[in-house]
């Protein structure tokens, strides 16, 4: 108020305020589908030719883009996103996006990889993906549940007296967006 | 946790359901044996969205103001399916006679909400609701009206779902509710080879979960997932005779029968029609009023059809925001406004009978000089569902700020 409306400085006391920097603050509400789609699309670094099969999975997840036609707009709040079709449209999501499922959408594996070469080792893999996707911060949960099924040879498509083959990525990608720290933010 | 008789019952209905050699009705036997009896009956709200007009639907064909206020849309007196002299179905409500006849359909004229607004947001927003006026209200009246009831021993995944894409206002609230577009999207993971791979991971990853809200989602998910797969809701076709017309009603009526079928434990359920803003060239016995008319009767008779015994402990209520001018407008269309129709659809349904007091269609008698006036409160018709078929008395939670007393009921439920 002293400062007479002047939005840099009332941003400038958001930010450094210790309830922003507080423990409890972050990741402390679940994205929308529409921030949820957006952000899996940029952190998975994906080259969008035609949006439109995007905005149809927005659909899906009941916020169609620029659709809610009361003025009160899409509600922020957790309940309204969390249910079990929405919790479905999302781990769905993100297995067809990452796997380059969705029409419209490139996926490509170095760029996933943040320019690096898919490591043939799957345990690589899923830690170079777990720093990519979740800036490394995934829970042991989370992360024991996909170790534990990194040798099941659909995802170390490895054969057991076969060449040694590039781990699959994005089943791996697809698993990390659909768990439960993507959904916040 | 450990293995207490609940969860035991629950799981041996589940395997029970998952047995197809199993006749239904042990099945569903099995079901009953998890919860009270009150798990059985079932309410199926169906709103026309839109703002239907319920003059053209079941139309006044003995009021001669009804045809002077409307030359060019009227439904002729020939083409009307008379009801009880008065009254006449629109002619594309033929699928509704024999349940007419049969006494299980009800009708409710000129009822509706009593909320003055005209716009369908506001209204629609209301209704569902069950606040008529109030903004402030952030639930359902169809979730409140579960979260009243007695405490059932168990909550099935699918004991209250609405078909489409998003969790309408309706059932929003604190009790659990599934929104289904489709029974065959409904998985995880799709049709490939990894799915059940994708699938297990997932689960293990939500289970273990230390997040309390995304963790206590995600186990109703897999286990609604688990229900539906093992109850097969797919292998449960049509009945003889239930013929489902194309489009998207007649598919959510044809799945919703689906999941009734499979017993899953649906206890209230919501599903959508639009199609009935008709500002425009309405139509009368031919045009856009009567093909959309064709395909909710069609799908609603098929459904009813398709129950079959199941219907006995199912009521069905439509509803709309509100109803349409009484006049015709300058496009042989009608605008916005006031009280409406309502059908009621059931085995404890007192049908074959209209139930409401007309107002009347003379000048003197139109609500704000231009509409049907309103003589019978929604709350009025979904109270007595509520209360008197669902067993739910607390009436002041599920319809806050109303005086729904049991005398004031039209008693069209048996």
């Amino acid at each position: 108020m002293k400062q007479k409306g002047d939005i840099r400085e009332v941003l400038r006391t958001l930010f450094h305020s210790p309830e922003f920097w507080a423990d409890g603050a972050y990741r402390a509400k679940i994205k929308t589908p529409l921030e949820f789609v957006a952000s899996a699309v940029r952190a998975t670094g994906v080259d969008v030719t035609d949006a439109m099969q995007l905005t149809r999975q927005l659909n899906n997840m009941g916020m169609a883009l620029y659709g809610m036609q009361p003025p009160t707009g899409y509600s922020m709040k957790a309940e309204t996103w969390v249910n079990s079709s929405a919790l479905l449209g999302r781990m769905n999501f993100a297995v067809v996006l990452s796997s380059g499922r969705v029409r419209g959408v490139k996926v490509d594996s170095t760029q996933l990889m943040r320019n690096g070469s898919p490591p043939a080792d799957s345990t690589q893999a899923l830690a170079a993906l777990e720093n990519a996707l979740l800036a490394g911060d995934v829970s042991k949960q989370t992360h024991d549940s996909i170790a534990a099924r990194l040798e099941d040879p659909k995802i170390s498509q490895r054969k057991v007296d076969g060449p040694l083959r590039p781990a699959d990525i994005t089943t791996i990608a697809g698993l990390l967006l659909g768990s439960p720290e993507f959904q916040r933010r | 946790m450990g293995i207490t008789r609940r969860i035991f019952l629950r799981k041996g209905a589940l395997a029970v359901v998952g047995t197809a050699a199993v006749p239904s009705f042990l099945a569903r036997a099995a079901w009953g044996a998890v919860g009270s009896n009150t798990h059985n009956k079932r309410l199926v709200v169906i709103f026309q969205r839109g703002a239907a007009d319920g003059l053209n639907i079941v139309v006044p064909h003995g009021e001669q103001q009804y045809y002077a206020m409307r030359p060019n849309i009227n439904i002729p007196h020939k083409a009307v399916l008379d009801l009880d002299g008065f009254f006449g179905l629109h002619p594309s409500l033929t699928p509704f006679q024999p349940l007419w006849r049969q006494r299980h359909l009800a009708i409710v004229h000129a009822a509706g909400s009593p909320d003055t607004t005209r716009s369908h947001f506001d209204a629609q927003d209301y209704m569902e609701a069950g606040t008529p006026g109030v903004k402030a209200t952030e639930d359902g009246w169809l979730n409140r009206c579960l979260h009243a009831l007695p405490q059932p021993s168990e909550k099935p995944a699918f004991r209250a779902i609405a078909l489409g894409p998003s969790l309408p206002r309706i059932l929003s609230g604190t009790e659990p509710a599934v929104a289904l577009n489709s029974i065959n999207d409904f998985t995880i993971g799709g049709r490939s080879q990894k799915a059940s791979l994708v699938a297990s991971t997932f689960e293990a990853m939500y289970n273990h979960s230390l997040d309390a809200m995304l963790h206590g989602s995600g186990e109703e998910t897999f286990d609604a997932v688990k229900m539906l797969k093992s109850a097969d809701p797919a292998k449960y076709r049509a009945a003889p005779g239930a013929d489902y017309p194309r489009g998207r009603f007649g598919d959510s009526l044809r799945q919703l029968a689906q999941l009734i079928k499979a017993n899953l434990g649906v206890q209230v359920a919501f599903a959508d029609i639009g199609g009935w803003d008709h500002h425009v060239n309405e139509g009368s016995t031919e045009g856009q009023i009567a093909n959309v008319l064709r395909k909710f009767s069609e799908s609603l008779a098929a459904f009813w059809t398709d129950l079959g015994d199941l219907g006995e402990d199912t009521v069905i209520i439509t509803m709309s925001e509100f109803g349409r001018t009484a006049r015709e407008n300058g496009n042989r269309g009608t605008d916005h406004g006031h009280a409406n129709v309502m059908f009621v659809l059931g085995g404890p349904v007192k049908g074959g009978k209209v139930y409401g007091r007309w107002p009347g269609l003379d000048q003197s008698q139109l609500y704000e000089g231009r509409d049907l006036a309103l003589t019978t409160d929604f709350r009025q018709v979904l109270g007595e569902a509520v209360a008197r078929h669902m067993e739910n008395k607390n009436l002041n939670e599920v319809f806050p700020r109303y005086e729904n007393q049991s005398s004031k009921f039209l008693k069209l439920l048996g």
